[in-house]
């Protein structure tokens, strides 16, 4: 019933126009999203630098499912379905924690970091505790950001991971520490919340904190804005190739994007004032402008990376109409809070840019529940937003089983 | 060549004793027929080379003295310059003329109890100086010393440390070379952060003394930047590293427009208000001896007799000598017609 239903809706559906109504708003089709997409490709779970030590965990729900993401004696990154193999109750409660070992709080089944029960007490002699190890989740690392993927036969990373790697390594995320983070819940869909990140078309009129240092490409059209702006790019690739660093988009289809981009004149990071956010540079930088690497995956993240800090953003899917988006400022290990930055000057622009776009994706939402909604068009700035549809209307096609109507990412 | 003989704030200094550093490193000791001298640790002396062809201005970092003595620590270079000669023909009991020390690459800037001292060559002399005035006056200093060598034999002044590191409990000191050998145990490869983060992991939140040449000064003040230090507490000294100090080539300047009298010790000359005194007078065939060529070395100082000029000394004129009436050629232009003096 369901899936002809949604094969109806992907049959109307335009490329390079939003999607079709239900798509954004239906329970159903919520459901269907965090089968077909969020229990079937790799997402984004934090950083490797929130989980330094052994023991150390972090949390996350999928749809409705408890994840947690925890660091082994050996030092590797694994990941369980946070629930206990007696009567299922949530393991670990927090959000972000240390544990010696994974203890319930509901009768106290101990597991091992490794996810091995280890004891079940009042449990008959002769309980085989060796059919009750946690359900193991699929991890793979690129460059400190820890991936997770809940399905039985994972996708291929590959590609991706090839991709990003020479313009991430450089910033050396391994020797970064956590600075800040920030969760906001949207009353949106998770795909406005996307869409919402994949334009600059909004900008120029909800982000005077962003264009600050921001370039934004909302007049391509502009020979004036045109000629300024290859003017900074050539300036700045000329530089990058110099210092080794890759700059032109990364062949990453619909899956990815990669690519290296300068700040407006004379600012360096994404600060109010245009100032580096952190005075200790990552890595082995001696440059403070190295403009940022900008890169996205699909489903459901985005992250910046410059020469004083990296922002990674993570988009979960609460319900139909809620988004929760939380966002992770990592600095040099060694930086000290107070001396080499200040949280607040490090955090107020995406902070105040994510307000902004918060409330713009609640505009749409609330918008597209209207009865005179009617997809409407893409402008060419928009065309990552076309990829991004046109990747999700794929994935929806291989749930119901259709014949697929656009390129997969793979 | 039109060089004229300078007197004025020049003294005479004779050899008293020679010592050999490494292969191609010594320590000359001079000491001034006049009486002693006063310098403080990290000031330079501008030494006339007397060349066959005519005599050469360089300056050297004093790399220490006592009882008015002065230690000048000099690497012979190429063949044909004045360090070579210094080497070759400079003895014990000889005499050789220099202008006063002078410099600010002194401890006075300092601001931060913690220390770094970053040096390239011998760029190395004037920290041994430094360290040597601490060793007496503040044995507890903090003090981490990061020196790059070419190889492990031009190791300067290793056993004079070995010394200083058993008085001073809180000096470290950390040694690259670019060509290791067998037998070296300590660091090598070029000054860059990795390597200088390691060897002083603290560097951003030290006052750092740097001395070497131009690029390797220019890599630590982007190091000590990147580290989170602090831009004013980033001391570099602008010449005497390793490389001889070569006289500034004279700008190109505008032909047409007006321009001023320019009277060097009876001579006369024109002067066009975009170009410095020295650039004038060399453009017109009166040499003025020159180093640096950006008003810190002294060593163009010449006397205003009359008219005005765009004084902008960057350091290498005392108070007095300013007093006095003398100007720097390399740093003054003409807003008059003038008369300068070499004395
Ligand atoms: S549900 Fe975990 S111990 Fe009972
Ligand atoms: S009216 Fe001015 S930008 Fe729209
Ligand atoms: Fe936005």
């Amino acid at each position: 019933m369901l899936k002809e239903r949604i094969a109806g809706l992907l049959d109307q559906r335009l490329s390079g126009h939003s999607l079709p109504r239900d798509f954004y708003v239906d329970e159903q089709i919520f459901q269907a999203d965090i089968e077909a997409v969020f229990e079937t490709d790799w997402l984004f779970a934090c950083s490797t630098v929130e989980i330094p030590r052994p023991g150390d965990y972090l949390t996350l729900r999928v749809g409705h499912n408890p994840i947690v993401v925890l660091r082994n004696r050996e030092g590797e990154v694994v990941a369980f379905h946070n629930t206990c193999r007696h009567r299922g109750s949530q393991l670990c409660l927090k959000e972000r924690g240390r544990a010696n070992r994974l203890v319930c709080p509901y009768h106290q089944w101990v597991y091992e970091l490794d996810g091995s029960l280890i004891n079940a007490r009042q449990m008959p002699d002769g309980f085989d505790t060796s059919g009750y190890s946690l359900t193991p989740v699929h991890v793979q690392v690129i460059c400190g950001m820890v991936y997770i993927c809940l399905a039985d036969e994972p996708p291929s990373l590959e590609r991706f991971r090839a991709g990003v790697t020479p313009y991430i390594a450089p910033h050396m995320p391994d020797r970064t520490k956590v600075a800040f983070t920030s969760t906001i819940v949207e009353e949106a869909n998770w795909k406005l919340v996307i869409e919402n990140n994949r334009e600059c078309y909004h900008c120029a009129a909800n982000h005077p904190e962003l264009l600050v240092s921001m370039v934004e490409f909302a007049l391509p059209d502009d020979p004036q804005a045109k000629t300024q702006f290859q003017g900074l790019m050539d300036r700045s690739t000329a530089r990058w190739d110099s210092l080794g660093l890759p700059h032109k988009p990364a062949d990453g289809g619909i899956e990815f994007r990669c690519i290296r981009l300068p700040f407006n004149e004379n600012t360096v990071s994404f600060t109010t004032d245009g100032k580096p956010a952190c005075n200790k540079l990552l890595g082995d930088f001696t440059e403070q402008d190295l403009g940022s690497v900008r890169m996205f995956r699909v489903p459901h993240n985005w992250n910046h990376f410059l020469s004083d800090h990296i922002i990674h953003f993570r988009v979960l899917p609460i319900s139909a109409n809620r988004t929760e988006l939380r966002t992770t400022w990592l600095v040099h290990e060694d930086a000290v809070e107070g001396v080499d930055y200040d949280v607040e000057h490090l955090t107020a622009v995406w902070l105040a840019t994510n307000s902004e776009d918060g409330m713009l994706a609640e505009n749409n939402h609330r918008g597209i529940l209207s009865r005179a909604y009617r997809p409407g068009p893409y402008a060419p700035s928009e065309f990552m937003l076309t990829h991004f549809t046109d990747w999700y209307a794929g994935k929806m096609g291989d749930y119901v089983g259709t014949p697929r109507t656009a390129v997969a990412a793979e | 060549m039109d060089t004229q003989a300078i007197s004025t704030g020049l003294m005479p200094l004779s050899c008293v004793g020679i010592r050999e550093e490494t292969p191609t490193i010594r320590t000359f000791r001079l000491r001034a027929c006049s009486g002693p001298v006063s310098f403080v640790p990290g000031q330079a002396l501008v030494l006339k080379v007397p060349m066959p062809g005519g005599p050469l201005w360089r300056s050297f970092t004093i790399s220490g003295g006592s009882e008015g003595d002065l230690h000048l620590t000099i690497k012979a270079q190429a063949a044909g310059g004045a360090t070579r000669w210094l080497h070759d023909n400079f003895r014990e009991g000889d005499v050789i003329e220099a202008r006063a020390p002078r410099g600010a690459f002194t401890l006075g800037l300092r601001s931060n109890e913690k220390l770094a001292f970053v040096s390239g060559g011998s760029g190395a002399t004037p920290m041994m100086a430094m360290l040597r005035d601490l060793a007496e006056s503040e044995p507890d200093a903090d003090v981490a010393w990061f020196h790059a060598a070419r190889d492990p034999s031009e190791m300067l002044f290793a056993s004079e440390l070995t010394e200083l590191q058993r008085r001073m409990p809180r000096l470290s000191v950390a040694v690259t070379v670019t060509r290791p050998a067998p037998g070296w145990f300590g660091y090598h490869g070029r000054i860059r952060r990795g390597l200088l983060a390691a060897a002083v992991p603290d560097l951003g939140r030290r006052e750092v003394f740097c001395c070497g040449p131009g690029g390797f000064m220019q890599e630590a003040r982007l190091i000590h930047a990147a580290e989170g230090g602090v831009k004013t507490q980033f001391h570099t000294e602008s010449f005497g590293g390793e490389a001889p100090v070569i006289p500034a080539a004279p700008e190109p300047v505008e032909t047409g427009g007006p321009a001023h009298l320019l009277k060097v010790n009876g001579r006369d000359l024109q002067i066009r208000p975009v170009e410095t005194v020295l650039q004038a007078s060399l453009r017109q065939g009166v040499v003025i001896p020159c180093g640096c060529g950006e008003g810190m070395c002294g060593t163009c100082m010449v006397k205003l007799v009359s008219g005005d000029v765009d004084a902008r000394p960057n350091g290498g004129l005392t108070a007095d000598e300013a007093e006095q009436g003398y100007i720097l050629a390399c740093s003054s232009r003409a807003v008059s017609d003038v008369e300068i003096a070499l004395e």
